[in-house]
């Protein structure tokens, strides 16, 4: 008897573990694909905006699964944010490592800087924009193109559909901020694309 | 605000929501598969047994030290004591490294979030939005 007790109680304990799981996972479902895009247009590299999303993913698994579910989405963009600054200020980093570093001058003696900086661009020059017909492709680089705090906002509220109290959790700032960033990124990025876009 | 307008906001704001989202759905085959890697190997945290409570409190400590050590080093660094090397900018990108240190970012996810959670009375709207979401 006790020890079927016992066996029930572990059964329940697997079964709502098990449905724990299942839950994070459609969760992280959810919101992955525009983890990567919202990565992807802050950082504007693939295998970093990769990394990012499965830091964070990481993250939210290993320290806040044990949260009430409808905590996680504006935990998930916290820590995706802060991730991808980290990412911003590793390079930052690196850049400023790398112009003091002897012996990166080319053969006029002339300092080469950062080797991120040679490397091709993933932004399109001024030839392949103009053939961009795209709608996609003329927001996102006029996303991309928006000050860090104004990007977040937009990205945010606008494509993940945060409302203002998760925004501001997500970014780490007041709801005011939050209304003031969202604001001020909708006008230029109207102004940006004009009328007809 | 006027009509037109609000409306003219409006359409735009929905408008690049659908972009966006069509954009997020078009994801190549490769990132899709990736993404979805990253999502197990994430699940997988769950399996996991968490770290003991004695190496959770040391975290706090840590992020301490690290404090206490950038705080020593700028001292030094003002008095001149330490010698950095020949050049300036070297001692600003040690400082920055230190400081960038991961455990201190994993205190700053928990400490504001939860500060927020608790100080903003508007805040249980969170739960019933994003249960919505």
């Amino acid at each position: 008897m006790l020890r079927c007790g016992a066996f029930d109680r572990q059964r329940t304990q697997r079964e709502s573990a098990l449905d724990a799981a299942r839950e994070l996972e459609r969760f992280l479902a959810s919101v992955e694909k525009r983890a990567f895009k919202i990565a992807q247009i802050a950082i504007r590299d693939v295998d970093d905006a990769l990394d990012i999303v499965q830091d964070s993913m990481m993250q939210l698994a290993r320290r806040y699964a044990d949260r009430p579910s409808e905590e996680w989405r504006p935990l998930f963009h916290r820590i995706l944010q802060n991730r991808i600054r980290d990412c911003q200020r590793r390079r930052m980093v690196r850049s400023k490592v790398f112009a003091w570093l002897p012996g990166r001058q080319n053969a006029d003696g002339e300092e080469l800087g950062d080797p991120m900086d040679l490397a091709p661009s993933q932004d399109p020059g001024p030839g392949e924009r103009m053939m961009m017909a795209g709608a996609l492709d003329a927001l996102e680089t006029a996303v991309r193109r928006l000050p860090e705090r104004q990007q977040q906002a937009f990205l945010l509220r606008n494509f993940e559909g945060l409302d203002v109290a998760e925004t501001a959790a997500a970014m780490g700032c007041s709801e005011g901020s939050v209304k003031t960033h969202y604001f001020r990124a909708v006008q230029t990025l109207r102004e940006a694309l004009g009328e007809h876009w | 605000m006027s009509e037109t307008s609000d409306s003219k906001l409006q359409e735009f704001e929905r408008r690049s929501r659908e972009v966006l989202a069509a954009g997020a759905e078009s994801l190549g085959a490769d990132v899709r598969s990736r993404l979805t890697q990253a999502r197990f190997k994430a699940l997988e945290q769950l399996e996991k047994p968490a770290s003991p409570a004695w190496i959770r409190a040391l975290v706090p400590a840590g992020g301490l030290a690290a404090v206490a050590l950038v705080a020593v080093m700028a001292w030094h660094g003002v008095t001149g004591r330490m010698d950095f090397g020949p050049t300036d900018s070297g001692r600003g990108d040690v400082l920055e490294v230190v400081a960038m240190a991961d455990d201190y970012e994993l205190l700053q996810d928990d400490v504001e979030f939860y500060q927020w959670l608790d100080s903003d009375p508007g805040v249980d709207a969170v739960a019933d939005l994003a249960g919505a979401g």
